[in-house]
Order: structure tokens, then sequence, then C-alpha cells
């Protein structure tokens, strides 16, 4: 599975802080404030709290997010391409999918 | 104030809907969207008549299949989108995925420069990654080409974001009928002689059904490195060998804020 370089660049070293799951989408809040909104189908792995951000790899639908501890999170995105999107703590725009 | 747009279904809702059953998108919506399966429609044919004129040649198509591609939209604000360097935010459209549109439209096998995976809704009027917003547009037809359809695209974004234009309403034109939509705004039946570059890129001995952009006067295809944000024009070093990139039209990749690469 290929690392999603460019997602990767935007959210590596950032720590999750909360993950909340609404209307099929995943927000997943970072301690920096910025925050990640996955569409996703399924239930999202709850785990992830604490979590620092190593890598993003990504192939079709699975969107991994590896963490520096050794854990995997595992989404499944709706489809392979529009669904992550990653805004700092003003809002402003650092990734969209 | 920043007024976040929702995603929506744009296109000739009547012929989207009932031709693919596809449901309408909307974010924020209870219901997990559907699975992004398109239903296969006619290779590579025109959704509609087109005006007299149009077309000089009968396969490749000029207006995107509305039951294939309708058009998709990320969740971004006019802010966003008229950010300089917006385009660079978003991702590439992985080459699976490119693979998919051209095998959805019937397009089996294509030369360098002939076609580009396009986005119906361009990037930089807000539009996704969906397959939903993706066809193959020919650098070949004329009058109407990629070339003419990237001409409208930063007409648009220029008058969106200089407040001329709402974004919804050219994300809707663009969508609807680019063709149509590029007679209202340059007001003009047949395109632009500077719009419509040279017929045919140059004549390349390898096949190579992955790459985009066409060599064609005045715009050259560059290899952009995703990664460092340069790119490459043909003959340099890198041209088409860092580990991450892909081809697009010089034209393209400066629109998407790319740099052009000094010495090599």
């Amino acid at each position: 599975m290929a690392r999603n370089q460019k997602l990767t660049g935007v959210i590596q070293g950032r720590t999750i802080a909360d993950m909340h799951q609404e209307d099929g989408k995943l927000a997943i809040h970072f301690m920096d404030g910025s925050t990640m909104t996955v569409k996703i189908a399924g239930q999202a792995p709850a785990d992830g709290v604490g979590g620092t951000i190593k890598a993003v790899r990504q192939k079709g639908t699975t969107l991994n997010l590896d963490l520096v501890d050794g854990r995997t999170l595992s989404l499944q995105t709706v489809e392979p391409t529009a669904s992550v999107m990653v805004r700092d703590k003003n809002h402003t725009l650092e990734y969209a999918d | 104030m920043k007024a976040p747009l929702t995603s929506v279904c744009l296109v000739g809702l009547g012929l989207a809907m009932i031709g693919s059953g596809m449901a309408c998108r909307s974010a924020g919506t209870v219901a997990p969207p559907p699975p992004p399966v398109r239903t296969p429609g006619p290779p590579a044919v025109l959704p509609e008549q087109p005006a007299p004129g149009t077309m000089a040649r009968n396969s490749p198509p000029i207006l995107p299949d509305p039951n294939l591609t309708p058009g998709d939209t990320l969740d971004v604000t006019l802010e966003d989108v008229c950010t300089p360097g917006y385009s660079r935010k978003v991702r590439h459209v992985p080459i699976e995925v490119k693979r998919q549109v051209y095998a959805e439209y019937g397009i089996r096998h294509h030369r360098p420069g002939e076609y580009e995976v396009d986005h119906l809704i361009s990037l930089e009027l807000g539009g996704s990654n969906s397959i939903r917003n993706l066809w193959p547009e020919s650098f070949e037809t004329q009058p109407w080409n990629a070339r003419v359809k990237d001409a409208l695209e930063n007409e648009l974004h220029r008058l969106v974001c200089s407040r001329q234009l709402d974004l919804r309403t050219a994300q809707q034109e663009i969508a609807t009928n680019w063709i149509a939509a590029y007679k209202k705004y340059f007001h003009t039946d047949r395109p632009r002689a500077r719009d419509r570059g040279r017929s045919a890129p140059q004549e390349t001995a390898e096949t190579d059904t992955t790459s985009e952009g066409a060599a064609a006067e005045g715009n050259v295809q560059v290899w952009v490195n995703t990664r460092s944000g340069k790119y490459f024009r043909p003959g340099m070093r890198h041209y088409g060998k860092t580990k991450e990139g892909q081809f697009m039209s010089e034209a393209e990749a400066i629109r998407q804020g790319y740099r052009a690469a000094k010495g090599d």
C-alpha cells in the first residue's frame, strides 16, 4: 500500500485528541486544533485517541493511519477519492481529496 | 464570512438521475453515501446532440456523459478556492482512478497527449477528485477541446474570485454544459483562436496509456514533481523520472502553483 505523501506531510507528528463519527463522516481532532474529516463507510476504529501520526498509506478505499506507537488505524472511505479533508485550527484548508 | 458549500449533484438532474439511478449527494446526509460505482454508460459518446459544427470527430467526447460524470464538488468555500496555491492542496487523482475513467468511457488505448482526465468542475472551482467529476477530455477535437475548456476554467475562476460570479453558479454552468458556458462568458459561438491550441500533439513512438497532456505549441507537456512542487520540461534530466509526479500541460502546472525547475 503506497504512502500518501501529501497527506503524510500535512498531518505527520500530530496527535489525535478526539475522534467523532456522525452522518457518515469521521472527524479526527488533533491536539494542535486541526481537524481531519473522512467520509467513511461503516464504523471507525475507536482506539486512536492519544496516537501520533507517523504516516498515511492509501490504496483504493482503504486509508491507513500509521501511528508512532506501532498501531495502525484502518479506515474505509466511501470512495477512493474525494473523501478526506484537513483544516487547521483557523479553518484554513490544508489538504483535500 | 465563510459559507460552506455542500456537495451537490450538479448536472442535468433529470438526465443524470434517470440514467444512472445515482442519488443526488449533499453534505451532511444521514445515510452513508452510495458506493462509488458508476453505471456503465455507452462508451465515448455524447450525452446529447452537440450543436452543429461543435464536433469534428465522432468518437472522442467533447461533453461528458452525464450518467458517468454529473460533476461533484468538495466542501470548500469561496475563500478556499481563491487562495493562491489552493489546487496544490488537493491530492492528485490516483492512476487507478484515471484508468477506471478511461475504461468506463470505453477508451482502451490512447496516445500520449491525446486525452487528459479532466475535472468537469475544475479544481479551482471547487471540483472534487470523485470519479463522478472526471472524464477523458480530448486535446484533439476541434474546435472544442481540453485547451478551450482550460481557458473557460481560468475565466470562471477569475470571475468568481473577483466576486463577479457566484461560485455555485459557476460550478453548475461548467458542469451542465461547458461549451455553452464558454459561449456565454466569452460572448462567442466558437473558441477564440488562442484557446484552441494545436490540433494534434507531437507524435511519439511509444504508447503510454497513463501519461497526460500534450506537447503542443504554447502548451508543452511537463512533468510535475508532486512532492517538491517543481515541474520539468521535456529534455530535462528529471522529466518523467521523479518518484512522484505526473504529466500535465505547463499551463495547468502553473495554475496549480508548480514552479519551473531551473537548470537541470
